[in-house]
């Protein structure tokens, strides 16, 4: 006797089924959250993925065509581009989730005081108006400018830009939920501020934390090669998709292979985060899900 | 209403007033010194100092930063460290490709996104609409100057239809101006058309359930006036919204392109700039594409009215 599969209540589903189930259900999801897992490995195996020293120079075999020896041929010094690919996943998916992270704890923080000390709310949201009043990618570039090029001063560079958005979102939710009957008795049972705001206002920031958090990732992961390509990001000694991008930019025409390459796992990368922060979003949020079906 | 467009004027001021502070601040917290930076390798000490003086920097900081608002009401944006030149004489040179880049990606992103998005909404579950949503993500997830350069790739290298690089002034004459000026358009349009055609989608979606239209399409308005007028101006408070909040990725962008495509641009300045530590300049184009920016969304505030009646304030 033959049960459609999406009748079966999820207690008696096998692990398999489970799978089954999420993936004909959140395809989006699925597909991003694979793709990013891939780029993870690839970045944490890197030594044992058939690469060579990326920084190795080798002038007899330079500008060769992908093939053989080389599966994505070598650069102006003869350095493996597929190493040099693979290595540099390492740098964009450590900046892009450290930006992510850190941009997330400190927009939690600011964005549960702000929403909830009135006093401070108006100050603190005129600074985050002035920051985003600032162009991202200008602030960045203002921010390396100042300072010796590392890939930490890049990681200061992109939260600066992107924790207006988070303070604004936590706040967001601390307006609405301040209101609330259970806020009113918590106090009324002797809460004071700090715990009110980490044990009863913070749960409920955390699922468009976690969202805005994978677009923030990606954006960051952008930026960063953005930052790189123009020369303002990581520095060259340290292979990175934009510095890749950079080196190989007078090539076009003798070397397009070392332009198509990175950018590919660039984007690659970029569209399996913002196809996971979509389909978070469309899981956490059934409003939104209903009604973009 | 005029009390409305003062309103929303004064309250940009403050915004800009950060900014102001913003970008003084930057700057002057800088670990390096840009007296010693302008002085070179081989200064003395008193070079460095009188450098410092004729730099105003030995002044302590409110009075720097007063003379530096006076100086900005007067129009003085300073001088650059290493060529000397006014600041503003830079950014006037170079504004012409920058403006001329920035409108023609607004006018192709918007006239291509929002009838993609109408009718994506309109054929909402269609094969039309999910081709636009694959385009709308993977399009936002595209590094631009990758982006460029496959289109320099196939357009200006195996087919040679299109120069690589470079800018013409539209005075010297208006081909070789569109020419050169096709492929950087292309480039960052498409991917600000990505996020229009999304919000625009989404918006027209939500839009199109809504009972007038209903009525609309029961009294037998053709379809085209229904999606483009009624829908449309309903619809179009989040993708206004989006256009000026988007602006900011537009000025990224247009940094970036300009690298890719050598045009003679205030991006290419600002970048040559951070490249050489240049304080004033980087100070000056920051200034000026946030002044832009907040007028962008100013301008975006006050349309509001236009599109929903229903807003007053």
């Amino acid at each position: 006797m033959h049960v459609e599969p999406d009748a079966i209540p999820y207690d008696r589903l096998t692990g398999g089924q489970k799978i089954r189930r999420f993936v004909r259900r959140n395809p989006t999801m699925a597909a991003g959250g694979l793709l990013l897992a891939v780029m993870v490995v690839l970045a944490t195996c890197a030594p044992y993925l058939h690469t060579v020293n990326p920084v190795e120079m080798n002038p007899v075999e330079r500008l060769r065509a992908p093939g053989a020896g080389h599966w994505f041929g070598t650069d102006m010094y003869g350095r493996d581009s597929y190493s040099r690919v693979i290595y540099g996943s390492r740098v964009s998916l450590l900046v892009g989730l450290v930006v992510a992270v850190v941009t997330s704890l400190i927009g939690l923080t600011i964005g549960l005081i702000s929403g909830f000390v009135r006093e401070l709310d108006n100050l603190i949201m005129r600074v985050m108006d002035g920051i985003m009043a600032l162009p991202d990618l200008l602030l960045a570039i203002s921010f390396v400018a100042l300072t010796k090029a590392s890939v930490r001063n890049v990681i200061v560079a992109l939260v600066i830009p992107q924790t207006p958005r988070m303070v604004r979102l936590v706040r967001g939710v601390v307006l609405v939920l301040r209101e609330q009957p259970f806020v009113e008795s918590a106090t009324a049972m002797g809460a004071r501020l700090p715990r009110l705001l980490v044990r009863h206002l913070l749960p409920n920031t955390i699922a468009p934390l976690v969202v805005q958090g994978t677009y923030v990732m990606a954006s960051a992961v952008l930026i960063e090669a953005g930052l790189s390509f123009l020369g303002a990001g990581t520095p060259p000694e340290i292979p990175s998709w934009g510095n890749i991008m950079a080196e190989a930019r007078s090539y076009v025409r003798v070397g397009f292979w070392l332009l198509l390459f990175p950018g590919l796992f660039l984007a690659a990368t970029v569209l399996s985060i913002n196809m996971l922060g979509d389909g978070l979003r469309d899981m956490l949020d059934p409003r939104i899900a209903r009604r973009m079906r | 209403m005029l009390a409305y467009i003062l309103r929303r004027i004064l309250a940009t001021l403050p915004v800009m007033g950060i900014v102001v502070v913003f970008v003084f601040l930057l700057v002057r917290i800088a670990p390096g010194d840009p007296a010693a930076i302008i002085a070179g390798d081989y200064a003395t000490p008193e070079n460095i100092q009188k450098i410092r003086v004729g730099l105003g920097l030995d002044k302590p900081i409110h009075v720097q930063f007063g003379i530096y608002v006076m100086n900005l009401i007067r129009g003085d944006l300073g001088r650059s460290l290493h060529s000397r030149l006014p600041v503003r004489q830079l950014i006037q040179q170079r504004l012409e490709p920058t403006v001329a880049l920035a409108v023609s990606t607004l006018t192709f992103a918007i006239l291509m996104a929002i009838p993609l998005g109408i009718l994506a909404a309109w054929k909402a579950g269609s094969l039309i609409d999910r081709a636009v949503m694959v385009f709308a993500v993977a399009g936002f997830s595209i590094p631009v100057f990758w982006l460029g350069f496959l289109l320099i790739y196939g357009f200006s290298v195996k087919l040679d239809l299109l120069p690589v690089q470079g800018y013409v002034s539209f005075r010297q004459g208006f081909l070789p101006f569109i020419q050169h000026l096709i492929l950087p358009t292309v480039t960052l349009g498409l991917i600000y058309m990505a996020l229009l055609a999304r919000i625009t989608r989404a918006s027209v979606l939500e839009v199109l359930q809504s009972d007038y239209i209903r009525t609309a399409n029961a009294k037998g308005v053709r379809p085209i006036t229904v999606l483009f007028v009624h829908a449309l101006k309903n619809a179009a408070v989040p993708v206004v919204t989006t256009i000026g909040v988007g602006f900011a990725l537009l000025i990224g962008g247009v940094v970036i392109t300009e690298s890719v495509f050598a045009l003679p641009g205030l991006g290419r300045l600002t970048v040559d700039a951070v490249l050489q530590r240049d304080y004033s300049i980087i100070q000056g184009v920051t200034l000026i594409f946030s002044f832009v920016y907040a007028l962008v969304n100013l301008l975006v505030d006050l349309s509001y009215t236009l599109f929903d009646p229903r807003i007053r304030y």
